[in-house]
């Protein structure tokens, strides 16, 4: 498959503190498939690397259950 | 007395409040389930600085207050004083500083 790996992007507006970072970031890798996460306090961006495939509610559900609201940014392919 | 007393737990009260937005995510992170009921705690963080501000200052004020009143002669009573101020000082730090210490703690674990 050429195209197997997917960077997600994921506005989480309301992080205000490292912690919150820390808990999206484990939020997010704990979704099977998701390779690797970057998560930006002053962008409030997540950045994801994981399997094509995985859908946006998977990843907003992951977010909302830190009790934060993420917004959809883009999703790009990866050539591997 | 009972002034100094108030000073100290609204001084603790506006410690918690002022981090209480950061409850969920903590949480989260010890307890690996969410916390989302209580999400509606992060109306609180636009006050989260002068909620800390005014800790500190209620906490400074009931300080100065005791210490207007009450030290006099009585070493011993002093030193006990001192030791609780500092020690409420203390928790007010830990609790504000928080977000920012157990982050640091979590991260290592994990």
């Amino acid at each position: 498959m050429l195209f197997a790996k997917e960077e997600v992007v994921i506005k989480v507006a309301r992080m205000h503190c490292p912690m919150c970072t820390t808990a999206v970031k484990k939020a997010l890798k704990s979704i099977e498939g998701v390779e690797n996460t970057k998560v930006t306090l002053e962008t409030k961006l997540a950045v994801v690397i994981a399997k094509d495939g995985i859908d946006d509610k998977t990843f907003l559900e992951a977010v909302k259950t830190t009790g934060y609201e993420g917004v959809m940014v883009s999703r790009k392919r990866l050539k591997e | 007395m009972k002034k100094e007393i108030l000073g100290v737990l609204t001084a603790l009260l506006s410690a918690v409040g002022a981090t209480a937005c950061c409850l969920p995510p903590l949480l989260f992170l010890l307890f690996g389930i969410s916390f989302e009921f209580l999400s509606f705690l992060e109306i609180l963080t636009p006050f989260r600085i002068p909620l800390s501000l005014l800790s500190l200052f209620v906490l400074w004020l009931s300080w100065r207050s005791y210490a207007h009143h009450t030290f006099t002669c009585n070493p011993q009573k002093r030193k006990r004083y001192i030791w609780f101020y500092s020690m409420i000082l203390g928790v007010i730090l830990l609790i504000l500083l928080y977000p920012e210490w157990a982050n640091f703690l979590i991260q290592d674990v994990e």
